[in-house]
């Protein structure tokens, strides 16, 4: 099915270059062979476009980049990234214009599937101009954390030993399609709120201040656990947080524009009622 | 406060208290000017609205070794910025959520809603509190980490 | 030469642990690290390489330099740092090349005695690749998949035996003081020269001597660089560092401490007055790339890149390294 996507890709792809409605397309294409992000200008180079089940790559964190009307490729976690990007106007949406594809779930160099996408349950694009393709049944939410992790002093050894590996070399933050501050805070020099050089509780307030600033937002696309060099599953903080912003606030990331921040807005009675519960809930 | 592992007998918490300036710091000075007794584990930090309060204080506060956070608003419909209070509810909701997935016990933080003229109540959160994070121990999370980290 | 069972490396680390703090590949949940061996430790011998380079142990990613502290309205330093002997097990020959680089460094103009001092004190048992990692180019530059010089011990998998290579006087004195080490024949020699040989003959091959790079081609790769960090702090020739001084909140003390930085940060050449130089993305791409393969050459004679792929493997946009190589020899 991906060889049908990637026809109609270029073909639309040519279409909309030779009427001058984009400046150009936004997609994937080989270098070596690797799938990489490329960028098509003219409509006689539209054949280096592809789509398969390599293109894991989120293009949302380039889009952010580009200037002028652009064509993007959108997978299910690229669109829900795209939307967030609008919702935190870091976008234009009249500069858009989106191929949905339904995503096959993406594989790495070994053929083996991506954890993130193992777990997706929005393989479809939620937002797009032209749709490409057929949309693939989406799989249902996995009930349980996969890590499965016991007691509260288990949880805390578990990730005290994934961070003890951490090199801070910032990549999960740097490759996030979300993370689009100007000036961050995990950077910051004055006051310097995670200290460079500094021991494993500073990378715990790192990855913990990192996972609340995913709050409602992320998209759950894996780049930051595939960007790790050293493999911390740091997806599970971000998803758990989103999860929660769920299960509280009823907002799912990245499938409406219109939705509010949850963690900006707020509802008066609701948010009372939560607050009872969540004080009764056994810790 | 930093460093130190007290055993958990005899322990005694740090609690940093982020009170906002129109009721609960109002709240701890009538306490104080009616000269009702509460612990003095708790260190006051003045903020001007609850909501002033960024998940990385107390994540900071923990990190330099507070063993729990107390954080004071107004009541409900009773914000001084007309609002405030209901973004620090949702945070800190959130929040304590995260903590207990990465192990650190969501009673460790504490958000409570205590007008200014609840000085009793206050002193009666801050003795709450107190006791039960001297039944739970430390936290430590420094060290606790440390020794996890192999 | 001589050789060794495989079956007793582990017994020869363990022997080395008395005297030596010992460091070794550790496979844990599939990520390979250098890790100090523990009683429960068992090291990898089947491995590509690390996913951080070993630079680590003699540049760490953090190190206090010195403490201070006021007493009697005076200052006064502590120098707190202390090196005891160290054996680094498995290190390959790229990374070995890759400390030759960074002594050049060390050893310019100041010295740096941190790192000196660790390279002296720290013995290298290197192991000679015999199957090439899928993204190794340690054949351009020469820096593998064989080693001629620059560590104490030298060991190639010959099967169910290393051969093992002096390459020092104190790989020597290790040898000598050990029974677990045979004499190897003369078929065993011609068999690991085989095998490294037919494992440079699976990596791509270029003439680096030739290189002259193509800066618009690697702008073009550099607008896809997310300048995410991670190639630098991997890299087992990357020695940026920064240096801060930090106080204690109890007290007047503090420490002086050093840490890694990385090119690609804008706050790398942040000036006061907000200006700053390589203000682009794409600009700190082309300087990471042109130091390496440029400057670093014009300046110590050596390129500033071994070959090890970490970079290739680990770049989320996938920029290759050895692409860019490529285009610049053509």
């Amino acid at each position: 099915m991906s060889a049908e996507i990637q026809d109609a890709l270029r073909s639309e792809a040519r279409k909309l270059l030779e009427e001058g409605k984009v400046d150009k397309i936004l997609g994937y294409c080989m270098s070596g062979d690797r799938v990489v992000p490329c960028m098509v200008y003219a409509a006689d180079e539209v054949d280096k476009l592809i789509y398969n089940n390599r293109c894991k790559i989120n293009l949302a964190r380039y889009l952010r980049e580009c200037d002028g009307r652009v064509g993007v490729v959108a997978k299910g976690c690229d669109s829900r990234a795209i939307v967030e990007l609008l919702k935190a106007k870091q976008l234009d949406r009249s500069d858009l214009f989106i191929w949905g594809v339904s995503c096959p779930g993406m594989v790495d160099s070994e053929g083996r599937q991506y954890r993130s996408c193992s777990v997706c349950t929005h393989r479809n694009p939620v937002v797009y101009d032209g749709f490409l393709g057929k949309l693939v049944e989406e799989k249902p939410r996995l009930k349980d954390d996969e890590l499965g992790l016991g007691s509260r002093d288990e949880r805390m050894s578990y990730w005290s030993k994934q961070f003890s590996r951490c090199i801070s070399c910032m990549a999960c933050r740097n490759v996030c399609p979300m993370c689009y501050c100007k000036e961050c805070v995990l950077e910051k020099k004055d006051p310097e709120w995670v200290a460079r050089g500094g021991d494993i509780s500073d990378i715990f307030v790192y990855h913990a201040i990192k996972a609340m600033h995913m709050a409602g937002r992320c998209v759950e696309c894996g780049e930051c656990e595939r960007a790790c060099p050293v493999d911390i599953p740091l997806m599970h903080l971000y998803s758990r947080v989103c999860r929660d912003v769920e299960q509280l606030f009823g907002v799912e990331a990245g499938m409406d524009e219109n939705d509010k921040p949850p963690l900006s807005v707020f509802d008066l009675e609701a948010d009372a009622i939560l607050e009872e519960n969540e004080k009764n809930k056994k810790s | 406060m930093e460093g130190g592992k007290q055993k958990k007998k005899g322990f005694e918490p740090s609690i940093v208290g982020f009170l906002c300036n129109w009721c609960s710091y109002a709240g701890a000075d009538l306490a104080g000017t009616s000269r009702l007794e509460y612990p003095p584990n708790l260190r006051v930090i003045r903020v001007m609205c609850s909501s002033r309060v960024n998940p990385l204080f107390v994540l900071k506060a923990y990190q330099r070794g507070a063993d729990g956070i107390l954080i004071g608003g107004c009541h409900p419909q009773d914000c001084h910025y007309m609002e405030g209070n209901y973004y620090t509810r949702r945070r800190f909701m959130l929040m304590r959520r995260l903590l207990d997935y990465m192990g650190v016990d969501s009673r460790r933080l504490r958000v409570e809603w205590v007008s200014a003229s609840e000085g009793e109540r206050f002193a009666e959160v801050v003795r709450e509190y107190t006791d039960e994070l001297k039944k739970m121990g430390p936290l430590d999370l420094k060290n606790q980490m440390m020794q996890d980290e192999r | 030469m001589k050789k060794i069972k495989k079956a007793d490396v582990k017994k020869f680390l363990g022997d080395l642990k008395k005297e030596h703090e010992v460091f070794a590949p550790v496979d844990e949940d599939g990520v390979v690290e250098f890790k100090r061996l523990s009683k429960k430790d068992e090291p990898t011998l089947d491995y590509v390489n690390s996913v951080v380079s070993p630079k680590g142990f003699f540049l760490p990613m953090k190190e206090k330099i010195l403490g201070f502290r006021e007493a009697n309205d005076k200052i006064e330093l502590i120098d707190e740092h202390e090196v005891g002997g160290r054996v680094l097990f498995g290190i390959r020959p790229c990374d070995v090349n890759g400390l030759l680089v960074l002594d050049n460094v060390a050893r310019e103009e100041y010295m740096d005695p941190y790192y000196l001092e660790r390279r002296q004190k720290t013995i290298l048992i290197a192991l000679e690749c015999v199957k090439p990692g899928v993204d190794c180019f340690c054949r351009v530059f020469g820096s593998g998949p064989g080693l001629e010089m620059g560590a104490d011990l030298v060991y190639t998998d010959i099967g169910d035996y290393f051969l093992v290579r002096v390459g020092s006087d104190k790989g020597a004195k290790l040898l000598s003081g050990s029974d677990y080490f045979v004499e190897a024949s003369d078929a065993d020699e011609k068999k690991a020269a085989k095998l490294v040989d037919e494992c440079a003959k699976k990596m791509s091959n270029v003439e680096s001597s030739k290189l002259k790079l193509d800066l618009e081609k690697i702008r073009d790769k550099g607008s896809w660089c997310l300048n995410c960090y991670s190639c630098t702090f991997i890299c087992p020739t990357c020695y940026c560092f920064d240096v801060v001084d930090r106080m204690n909140p109890k007290g007047c003390e503090g420490q002086r401490i050093r840490c890694w930085d990385s090119c690609m940060n804008p706050q790398f050449t942040l000036m006061a007055g907000n200006f700053n130089p390589r203000n682009k993305k794409v600009d700190r791409f082309v300087n990471r790339i042109r130091h390496k393969l440029e400057y670093m050459r014009d300046r110590y004679g050596v390129f500033g890149c071994v070959g090890c792929g970490r970079c290739v493997r680990e770049c989320p946009s996938h920029i290759s390294m050895l692409e860019i190589i490529q285009e610049g020899v053509r």
